[in-house]
Formats: C-alpha cells, structure tokens, sequence
C-alpha cells in the first residue's frame, strides 16, 4: 500500500507541472495582447508598460515560464477585473460552497446508482430494467444545463417545490437540493450502467452458480457474488464521474446561481476577466487530479492486487 | 472513450460486404431513426433559413407570442421568431461539430501515427502530453481557450477541436500500434519501403474505419459543448443565435414563454441523443470490438 501511495505522489508533480506548461501557454502565449486580458481594457498606456514588464512579456519565454510558475507557486492567481479582488480571496470564499454541491451530488449519485444497479441486474429484462435504461440513456445524453433548466421549470415554478436560484441566507437545504440532484444524477446514470452490467456477468460466473448450488439464498449470492465483485469497476467509473463532474458543475452552478467556483468562472466570462477564469479553471483542475489520486489509491484498498 | 478494434483481414471483400453492412445498419432501428433525426436537422438548417424570417429582426410589438400561424414556435423577449433562431442555431451546431471534428482528427491522426509508428521517445512524448491535456476536464479548457482568443465563432471551433485532440490522437496511437505488428505492414517494412509509404498505404486505410465511427458517434458530444459554451457567454456572441445562448436568455423568461429555452433544448438533446445513437449503429454494422 505504502509502494502505490508513494509512486502515485511521485508522478504527481509532474502531472502539475504538464497542467501549469498548458496553463501558461493558454494564457501567456496564445493571447495577441495579455495586458489587456489581465488587466482589463480601461488601462493607461503608462500602466500598461508596467504590467508588461510585472508580467515579464518583454522578456524571453523562458524567463516569462520561471516567472508564471514563481507566481503560481506562492499562490498568487492575480487580481480579478471585475470585483478588483485578489483572486485567491475570491476562490477562498467560493470553495465551501462547491464542495458542499459536490459532496450532495455525489451522495444523490450513489443513493441512485447503487439501488438501481442492483435490481435492474436482479429484475433483468422485465419492465424496471427497460424503464432504468431509458433514464440512463436520457441522463446521459441530456446536456447538463438544460437538465437544469428543466427541473427549474417544472419543480421550481409549476411544482413550487424548491427555491430556484442561490444558496439561501443562510445556506439551507431546500436550495441545495435541486442542483445536487441534478449533478447527481448525471453522475449516477453512466455508474448504473456499468454496476448493472458487471453484476450480469459476475452473477453468471461459476462462483455464483457454486453459491447458489451450496444453497446460499437468493439474496446473499446476488450482494456477495454480484455486488462486492461490480464493486471496484462501478467505482472506477464513480471516479471517473467525479472528474467531468467539474464540466457539469461550472453549468449547473451557473443555471442555479450557486455561489462556488463554477459561478465565478461564469461571472469571470461574461466581464472577460481572465484572471478569473484561469483561477477557477487551475483550481477545477486541481480539484480533478486530486479526485483521480484518490481514486487510485482507494483502489488499491478495495483491490489487494493492485497494491504490489 | 474506449478504442475499437477492426479486423479487416477476414472481411469478405467488395459490393457483398458492404450491403451486409448496409443491411446491419437498417435492422438497427436506433440508428434508422438517429440518421432520419440528423438528415431532418441538416435540412432543416440548410433550407429553413430562406423560408423562416430573419433570426435576428426583432419585432418589439409582438414580445413573448405564443406559437401562431405567423410565428410557429411564438417570440422571445425580443420580438425575434423563436422557430427562425433555432434553425439558425442547428447551423451552428452542426458546423461546429463538424468542423471542430475535422480539425481534431486531422492533427490527431498526423500526432497519433507518428506516437503509434514511430515509437521510442517521440511516442513517449506525445502520450505525456496527450495525458496531460486530457486531465483537464473538456468544457473548461475549451472555456479557457476561447477567452484567451476573444469569444468568436471560430474561436468556439478552434477551443473544441484542439480539446479533442488528445482524445482521437490516443486512438490512433493504439490502433496504429496494433496495426504495425500485423503480417502485411511488416513485409512492407522488410521491403524498405518508405514509413510515409507504408502508413499511407498499409496503416491509414485499416485504422480510418474505427475512428471515422468513433467520431461519428462524438459528434453530438461536440454539439452539447458548443451549446454550453454558448450557455456560459463563451461562444456564440448575441445577438447571433446559438442553441446554448437562447436558452441562457430564455431562462429569464422561464414563467412567462418556457419555449424560448425548451425549444433549443429539445433540438440539443434531439442531436446529441440521434449521433449516439447513430455511432452504436455503425459500431455493430461494421462489426466493431471493443
């Protein structure tokens, strides 16, 4: 276990250091004028050439590179143009509020998968199998927004029940709902597939049919032969999930007006404040690269195998 | 993405193997009625525009119509037919999933191969960075890359094809792998025989099937980013239309007109639901594995 902890913290730097070179290059190189991207349109050529220079775009790429990541690594994201914040503040405050969405969702997502998994394996080819397949496939496909905006429609103004925009002062509950039910379902239905399939195949393995000839109920031989071995791919995918999670949750903090990350990156596009943006996207990022470790080294407890 | 696996050597040649496949295909009645879907939108985009009114004419005296003989999908906020500005946001739709694709598949191929043929350290290379683009979740590099550039159009095109880059790139890399090994392109190797030569001639043409399929099938994936692009205000600039900005202002409006934003929506998840269904088609017509 300690040999796949410390192999996995061993690439991690230089995962970081890939997704910093293509930050840079997105943002230092491809940019016909960065001063203007950085610090707005309304700047005095004086300043300009100031910032230029802070900046170092004057200087040879390689120096500018050593200059971003000297920048980065003390944690200094810039200044936003439109709330004339440092960036850093602005995402400490918005990160509460992602994670709390996040962790709902993915709760919504297994209280879905899991059940429904399960007994469209165990109900295989009847009608909570077809109906489950079809929600899988409109879950999947539907873009995440307009799911939003759907559920908006129909629970938050025909229905009235839940409040449609925001996270409530203070945060509560009923605002948290709808969005985390909707990010989890997304989350959900790709993991109910593969749950479903997985336990299919197990469940007609030999050591299924042995359990069963051994006289173990119904029940038993479905959790212990089918479930606990679908397990490890149906978290797999979970974590997959979790990691384009982050594409969802910018569309759906931005269709609930969910004051997080994915909210800020929003605002950050409609005032073109680049700072912005290039903050919450490095630390949506982060956010997946950490998931992904996670995910591996959760593996390797599920799965003694792949420890070695 | 999972790749796909092609076997071409004991494939029937010429006009039988093909209407076998042809064959397949209309027995798959999801993918009967994705094709019928997307040639219906295609249509509809190419010739609806000379028939419905000016997508962008505003006519502010009939604000928020319902659907009437005059306007069959009503107005929106602004006076503008809400029918005329779909049709204008199928064209970008399907321009962008179309182009985006193109642009993505021809770098990724000519990356992929070289990673797949080449071996060694180019091949290491390309596959880090390939890696490493790919851990960036695809909306939000797109997202990046068109505020970099100015939201545009093109830059909606440019941002999404080079997101799928390293998607496609890492399928060629393992097709054109595999195909190395086989019989016939080490013969051609043993000839001394150019490599252009020989990925022209002996690797392209059995590896191009399963990504064509592949990317068929991600078209609708494509469209639902341009639309969510357009959602964020990074993409499709007002007052031109795009299915991802009508529903963005349509949701304003959610009480009063629901169309403005269901409408689009509909026409979204019509398109991307038809290419999925469209790519599991090809993928057992041509009797793809996984």
């Amino acid at each position: 276990m300690t040999r796949l902890i410390l192999r996995r913290l061993v690439t991690l730097p230089f995962v970081l250091a890939g997704v910093a070179v293509i930050l840079f290059v997105v943002s230092q190189v491809l940019p016909a004028d960065t001063v203007r991207l950085v610090a707005g349109d309304s700047v005095p050529p004086a300043v300009r050439a100031a910032i230029a220079h802070n900046l170092g775009i004057d200087r040879p790429i390689w120096v500018q590179f050593w200059l971003y990541i000297d920048r980065l690594l003390h944690g200094n994201l810039g200044v936003s143009i439109r709330f004339q914040l440092p960036v850093n503040d602005l995402i400490r405050q918005a990160l509460p509020a992602s994670l709390e969405l996040v962790a709902a969702a993915t709760v919504v997502a297994i209280l879905i998968a899991f059940p429904i998994g399960i007994l469209a394996a165990r109900y295989r080819g009847t009608w909570f199998d077809v109906v489950s397949r079809v929600v899988v496939v409109v879950g999947t496909s539907t873009p995440a927004f307009f799911l939003g905006v759907l559920t908006i429609l129909i629970f938050g103004y025909y229905l009235r029940w839940f409040p449609v925009a925001g996270r409530g002062t203070p945060p509560d509950l009923s605002h948290l709902v709808m969005p985390a039910c909707v990010l989890g379902f997304r989350e959900a239905s790709s993991t109910a597939r593969i749950l479903r399939a997985r336990m299919i195949d197990e469940l007609n393995e030999d050591h299924a049919k042995a359990a069963r000839a051994r006289g173990m109920s119904g029940r038993s031989v479905l959790i212990q032969s089918g479930f606990r071995n679908a397990l490890l791919p149906a978290i797999t995918d979970l974590g997959v999930s979790l990691t384009e999670l982050v594409g969802s949750l910018v569309l759906i903090e931005t269709v609930f007006s969910w004051p997080g990350i994915g909210n800020l990156l929003y605002i950050g596009v409609q005032w073109n404040d680049f700072p912005l943006v290039s903050g919450a996207v490095l630390v949506l990022v982060l956010y997946a690269v950490l998931v992904n470790l996670t995910i591996d080294l959760l593996y390797g407890f599920i799965d003694p195998r792949l420890r070695a | 993405m999972s790749t796909l696996q092609y076997d071409s050597t004991f494939e029937p040649a010429g006009e039988r193997a093909l209407t076998g496949t042809v064959r397949r295909y209309l027995r798959n009645w999801p993918g009967v009625v994705g094709a019928c879907v997307i040639v219906l939108i295609a249509l509809a985009a190419i010739i609806g525009p000379w028939f419905a009114p000016d997508p962008n004419h505003s006519d502010v005296l009939s604000r928020l119509a319902a659907p009437s003989g005059q306007h069959l999908l009503g107005t929106d906020d602004l006076g503008r037919d809400i029918l005329a500005r779909v049709l204008a946001g199928a064209r970008v739709a399907l321009v962008v999933s179309l182009v985006s694709s193109a642009i993505g598949i021809a770098f990724a191929m000519t990356l992929g191969v070289a990673a797949g043929y080449l071996g060694g350290i180019v091949d290491e290379i390309l596959s880090r960075i390939f890696d490493v683009i790919v851990t960036f979740p695809m909306i939000l590099l797109a997202v990046l890359i068109v505020v970099a550039l100015g939201p545009s159009l093109t830059a909606v095109v440019i941002a999404i094809g080079v997101v799928v880059i390293p998607r496609y790139g890492r399928q060629f890399r393992v097709l054109t792998k595999s195909c190395v090994q086989r019989e016939y392109v080490q013969a051609a190797i043993a000839q001394g025989y150019s490599p252009l030569r020989i990925v022209v001639r002996h690797v392209l043409p059995n590896i191009l099937l399963p990504i064509a399929v592949i990317a068929a099938g991600n078209m609708g994936r494509l469209a639902v980013a341009e639309g969510s692009l357009s959602y964020l205000g990074a993409g499709v600039q007002a007052p031109n239309a795009s299915w991802g900005n009508m529903i963005s202002e349509g949701q304003s409006y959610l009480q009063q007109s629901p169309g403005i934003a269901v409408y689009p929506g509909i026409a979204l998840c019509a398109i991307a639901i038809a290419f999925a269904f469209i790519g599991d088609a090809l993928r057992d017509a041509f009797d793809l594995t996984e």
